[in-house]
């Protein structure tokens, strides 16, 4: 069974059509990452795989559970980061972690000892009493890692995960991704970070304008782009025929620096 | 820097500092400034206007009352009390309005950090501290000002010239106390608030705090209506045998400047009815408060100066405690999520303070309402009635906790029902306290029959029905049958729904109740007519409302 199962997927915006009949799967144990412009469509994908959002037309699945019909079961089954941070900036993680694990219904004792060991990993036990509004951009966002890990889920969603994390931060949770995959979990994470999609990710996803434009091992979209040994970023602005907008806009740029 | 140019900048800056004071009011304001900018921008403007004129029109309204009072109320004691109390009960009202309706501006002076970029940009120390002093009086100019012009011209209309410079010498003292307080206040309630050592005193000093404010807030709107018994009451307490109390009273603050303005005026007759202590008494203690004033005012200033080097420190002192988790159902933890964010935010223990705002409007309401002095059934159902509708408002202000934390929401396995659920749980409490509230107001009442005091209490297990039903019916209209978040100060058409569909399922019972009792007259059938109606209503409310919910 598919961790990740979206079906002729499509969503409209009154005339803009954000996702159109896009089609992927995310294997069981893999990490899969959406590369895409910014809006492209890869934050309203992963709203309907979490049934935050109802598709015009399509289906969308984890573990065969419709996101659409049962959106409930789907949180229970993911963890979720996504891309913007509203956390209850008066709470404390303290009191952030006991409601997660209250609603999740988790075992107090091997909570406890979970979260201890991602603190610990993290250099985040200093802040577990400080309000979050007090939080730096990156500690917020480990707050929203280990919120979306603290139940082990079978599957993570992570919308541009690595944004704000300092270098020793980014480099464990990418551990993290990396053994929960090797465990038999699943990843499907959007990423603006080519590095990120490329040392991390098994297969990629390439979307424009709501289109799957490319999917594969880098190997298989080398070859797609007829790019052999280019980089991911390369591939990625051949396939989304950006190319020649970058070139333009660094000429521009180049002029008006040395002005 | 000329004194137009840091004027102008103080402007910029002080608007900062309300746009923050109202963010810091409401949670829900953090979402809805990202919605629509704009529309925020045009309510801060609003609110500012109408609190300016509010607080212009309070101080006019209780200078009018206490000059009438002193001037002209012949049956209040004798015309140097008169003078002396009305005086200074205006200076505690005026201190009581500067001080509550400027605590959330002055709360937001200190988050705002208005003043870090000015810091740093190339001004000197002092620059940037007369900077910040000038945005402090911008903000509170209206209702100083207000306070030093409106009560001194009214002495001096009224008992001239010696009199209203006292007044003036009062007014801006009063006004001088009444900002330190407050800048001392908020600025503990500010550090208590974002403090998160987890003691139950703290905490308890912290909900405490929040009502205590939010009460203070409310009280300042029916001021006028206590101000006459306020005046006859300590008039009345005068003595001929024991004018000891008199003395004390020209000591205290303000009563001293009330005594000194007095004696100003009657010195003579001052003198031949109470005596040479007690003008001996007002001038030391009007030197003492005036002293105290200039204290106050060189505090704000060292107050102000800790806010430009960088605000109040937040940091929890001590050791640090173990990394745990504490769990608990999943009902109950949401509940507990909602009750510390409503306990660190004053907009949000407003919910909390609603049954003691319920009595301050009812109880002059029943007074009028008595009928040969006895309450009847009517003015009980009347009353109750008011309680339903602030019930539906109450779970209103009760959603709007849910549009902070929008990213943990997302991902979590919450269902529509358990937020219902859960909201129900904690709007029943301030219903049930509003029931008993309303309960004792009734008895003391003289009620025609004590069975009438049952009529809150037979109507308590309501206050779960007026959740569900105003529950299930925003998230209907609002969400298509999800759980949303609402701000009521956004959506007040939202608000106004809530306390409808509250009022409406509420009356029911009470209908239920006044039916019978004119048909049998019986308060014991028409009693059990309200209990069994609100039984079916529970039962409708737990069985149908989840029915029309989605995830």
């Amino acid at each position: 069974m598919s961790a990740v199962s979206i079906q002729n997927l499509v969503k409209s915006f009154g005339e803009l059509v954000a996702v159109n009949d896009l089609t992927l799967d995310v294997r069981e144990g893999e990490i899969y990452a959406l590369l895409g412009p910014n809006g492209a469509g890869k934050t309203t994908t992963l709203k309907m795989l979490m049934g935050l959002l109802d598709p015009d037309s399509g289906r969308a699945s984890v573990f065969g559970v419709n996101s659409q019909e049962n959106p409930v079961e789907v949180k229970n089954l993911v963890g979720y980061v996504p891309e913007e941070q509203q956390l209850y900036d008066s709470l404390t993680p303290r009191d952030l972690f006991n409601f997660i694990a209250s609603i999740r219904k988790l075992p107090q004792d091997k909570i406890t000892k979970r979260i201890q060991e991602f603190a610990r990993a993290l250099e985040y036990e200093q802040y577990y009493d400080n309000m979050i509004i007090t939080l730096s951009q990156g500690n917020r966002q480990k707050t929203m890692l280990i919120a979306a890990l603290l139940h082990r889920p079978k599957l993570l969603i992570l919308d541009e995960p690595f944004s704000s994390l300092d270098v020793r931060s980014a480099k464990i949770m990418k551990d993290i991704v990396k053994i929960h995959a090797e465990n038999g979990g699943s990843v499907l994470l959007s990423t603006h970070v080519m590095e990120v999609a490329e040392g991390l990710c098994d297969r990629v996803g390439i979307i424009d304008d709501g289109v799957l434009v490319a999917e594969g091992t880098l190997d298989e979209l080398r070859k797609k782009s007829e790019k052999e040994g280019a980089t991911l970023e390369a591939i990625f602005l051949k396939l989304t025929q950006q190319e020649d907008e970058v070139a333009e806009g660094v000429s521009v740029l180049r002029e008006a620096l040395a002005d | 820097m000329k004194l137009s140019e840091s004027w102008r900048l103080a402007g910029i800056i002080s608007q900062e500092v309300r746009f923050q004071g109202f963010l810091d009011a409401n949670p829900a304001n953090l979402a809805r400034v990202k919605e629509d900018p704009g529309k925020i921008s045009r309510a801060i403007k609003s609110q500012s206007r109408f609190s300016a004129f509010f607080s212009g029109f309070i101080l006019l309204l209780i200078a009018v009352l206490a000059l009438a009072g002193a001037g002209f109320d012949t049956e209040l004691g004798t015309a140097e009390s008169r003078l002396a109390i009305g005086f200074a009960v205006y200076l505690a009202l005026s201190f009581v309005v500067i001080f509550f309706l400027n605590l959330t501006t002055t709360t937001g002076f200190f988050s705002s950090g208005a003043m870090r970029l000015p810091s740093t940009l190339p001004l000197t120390i002092d620059e940037v501290e007369h900077l910040n002093f000038m945005s402090f009086v911008r903000v509170f100019i209206g209702p100083v000002v207000s306070s030093a012009i409106v009560f001194p011209a009214g002495c001096l209309l009224f008992f001239g010239p010696l009199a209203a410079l006292v007044a003036l010498l009062a007014c801006i003292c009063t006004a001088f106390i009444s900002i330190g307080a407050l800048v001392r206040v908020s600025k503990w309630f500010h550090k208590k608030t974002h403090q998160t050592d987890e003691s139950r005193l703290s905490s308890i000093v912290r909900v405490m705090a929040s009502l205590g404010i939010v009460i203070g807030m409310i009280s300042v709107y029916s001021l006028s209506s206590y101000m006459p018994g306020m005046i006859a009451f300590i008039t009345g307490l005068y003595d001929p045998a024991n004018p000891a109390v008199f003395t004390m009273l020209a000591f205290l603050f303000p009563f001293a400047y009330g005594f000194l303005a007095s004696g100003s005026v009657y010195f003579s007759s001052m003198m031949a009815t109470y005596g040479i202590n007690i003008i001996l008494a007002s001038v030391a203690g009007s030197v003492i408060y005036s002293l105290v004033a200039v204290m106050a005012y060189r505090s704000t200033g060292r107050s102000l100066r800790a806010i430009t080097l960088g605000g109040i420190s937040i940091s929890s002192p001590g050791l640090l405690r173990d990394v745990e988790v504490e769990t608990a159902s999943p009902l109950m933890g949401m509940i507990r999520k909602d009750i510390k964010l409503a306990t660190r935010n004053i907009g949000s223990a407003f919910i909390f303070a609603i049954p003691i705002f319920l009595i301050i409007m009812i109880f002059p309401m029943l007074q009028y309402w008595k009928v040969d002095g006895l309450l009847r059934s009517m003015s009980a159902l009347t009353a109750v009635e008011y309680a339903n509708l602030f019930g539906g408002i109450s779970f209103v202000s009760i959603l709007m906790f849910d549009s902070q934390g929008a990213s943990i929401h997302e991902g979590l396995p919450v269902s529509s029902r358990l937020v219902l659920r859960a909201k129900t749980m904690i709007v029943v409490v301030p219903y049930i306290l509003s029931m008993i509230a309303l309960t004792i107001v009734i008895v003391i009442n003289s009620p025609i029959s004590p069975l009438i005091g049952l009529i809150p209490i037979v109507q308590m297990p309501v206050g779960y029905v007026v959740g569900m039903f105003v529950g299930g019916a925003v998230f209907k209209v609002r969400g298509g049958g999800r759980a949303v978040a609402v701000n009521v100060t956004s959506d007040q058409a939202m608000g106004l729904f809530s306390g409808l569909i509250g009022a409406l399922v509420g009356l029911i019972p009470l209908l239920g109740y006044g039916i019978a009792m004119m048909a049998m007259g019986s308060q014991v059938i028409s009693l059990i007519i309200q209990g069994v109606i609100v039984l079916v209503l529970v039962v409708v409310a737990r069985t149908f409302i989840p029915r029309i919910l989605k995830d």
